[in-house]
């Protein structure tokens, strides 16, 4: 089938030198890859957007209403926690307590996801430029949604929670059992490293330890669904369901500590 | 096809890929556009730009991944290679042998990624690695007759 006479060899060892080559080097080539594909997808991104608000127009109207609605509840509902919140500061200065650094967040519209479907991620319009660096933590107002592992000029590549390789220590609400929250690449999260009579049970929330710098402590990550025991009988884990829908998000924020 | 047509070609794809095919994904599943391109340029072009466009496809998907390995570059390349050999053993004329032909590279390109993934670390359920090994080889080849009928006009120029 393969033709190998001694031109055609030195060819194929040429290629498959240089594609070896390329396969180690290419990571060199990720940041001017993102960054000219920036505009494009921008402007892709912006078309999607108001072509959505034409088609589903009808259905906006409504949510519309029922946001104005919620937002007025809510508004009520701030009020009336910020006394609370006003209540505690004074209280904690009576006590001495050292207060809680205010976090500062930089908000980001979601451009693109990476072409791939062993990882999980998005592509962000902000980058270095606005202050962005890797590892720093990505929430939405909902909760935990992942961490910035590669920053451009102008664009930030995010890792989600879903991915495998991302790994977030967390605990338990309830009992402040400590535990890793891995993605699966599935709609639920995992817990592992939970001992055999870890306090966890359906229905408990799970949030950030602030174990790790990129998390601040107590960002909400999921609720668990099932509890399950390893192969080994050694060790539990436990199903999450995330907080945030990953796999709708458009904009986010990023932490900046 | 023009070589500019293919280059065309190649950047709509990876435009669609980039911001589109996320909505269009079945079970969180998205097809493999850059797959597709990778074995239309070898069914359709001589093997010296089938291999370019191949590291192309490689590059680009490496570099818009979240992979730490440029694996597609060098899987891309070597099923250019294969399936140019291939095409002058066997005739893939029609539609069918075509989709289940990349079918075939895609559930390999497919279990290779996902090896290395968990190679690398990554813990993936059994089921969940089954679902896009299968699923997204079959959606891929499912997608192939309307990519090449997208295609087909230029192809002979």
């Amino acid at each position: 089938m393969f033709n190998l006479n001694k031109k055609n060899l030195i060819v194929y060892l040429s290629v498959a030198a240089l594609i070896v080559f390329l396969s180690f080097s290419f990571y060199l080539l990720r940041t001017p890859i993102t960054s000219t594909l920036e505009a494009p997808v921008s402007l892709i991104s912006v078309l999607r957007q108001e072509l959505g608000g034409f088609i589903f127009y009808h259905r906006n109207l409504i949510q519309l209403r029922a946001l104005n609605r919620e937002v007025d509840f809510l508004k009520n509902k701030i009020n009336a926690l910020n006394e609370v919140t006003m209540e505690n500061a004074r209280l904690k200065n009576l006590l001495s307590l050292k207060q809680k650094s205010t976090l500062k967040y930089i908000p980001a519209k979601v451009i693109a996801r990476p072409a791939d479907n062993w990882s999980s991620g998005l592509i962000i319009d902000k980058g270095a430029y606005s202050g962005i660096k890797n590892g720093m933590g990505v929430v939405t107002y909902l909760g935990l949604v992942g961490r910035t592992v590669e920053v451009t000029n102008s664009t930030s590549k995010v890792m989600l929670l879903s991915d495998p390789s991302l790994g977030v220590s967390a605990l338990v609400q309830r009992s402040r059992q400590e535990g890793l929250v891995c993605g699966t690449l599935g709609s639920n999260l995992i817990m592992k490293y939970l001992p055999e009579d870890a306090d966890i049970k359906p229905g408990d929330i799970i949030v950030s330890s602030g174990l790790n710098d990129s998390y601040p402590k107590g960002l909400l990550i999921g609720t668990v669904v099932d509890v399950g025991s390893e192969f080994s009988g050694l060790s539990q884990y436990a199903l999450i369901k995330p907080a945030v829908k990953l796999y709708n998000i458009e904009e986010v924020l990023i932490v900046v500590q | 096809m023009k070589l500019s047509t293919l280059l065309v070609t190649f950047f709509i794809l990876v435009l669609v890929e980039l911001t589109c095919l996320h909505y269009l994904g079945v079970f969180q599943v998205k097809p493999d556009l850059f797959l597709l391109f990778v074995f239309i340029s070898a069914l359709f072009f001589p093997l010296r730009w089938s291999i370019s466009m191949a590291v192309l496809a490689g590059i680009f998907k490496d570099a818009l991944g979240m992979g730490s390995f440029g694996i597609n570059i060098v899987l891309f390349s070597l099923w250019s290679i294969l399936i140019k050999e291939i095409c002058h053993e066997i005739s893939i004329d029609d539609n069918l042998t075509r989709m289940l032909f990349i079918f075939v590279i895609a559930l390999v390109h497919n279990i290779i990624n996902g090896l290395v993934a968990v190679y690398l670390g990554s813990f993936i359920p059994l089921g969940i690695f089954l679902r896009i090994v299968l699923l997204g080889s079959l959606y891929t080849a499912l997608l192939l007759p309307l990519i090449l009928k997208l295609t087909k006009a230029n192809i002979y120029d």
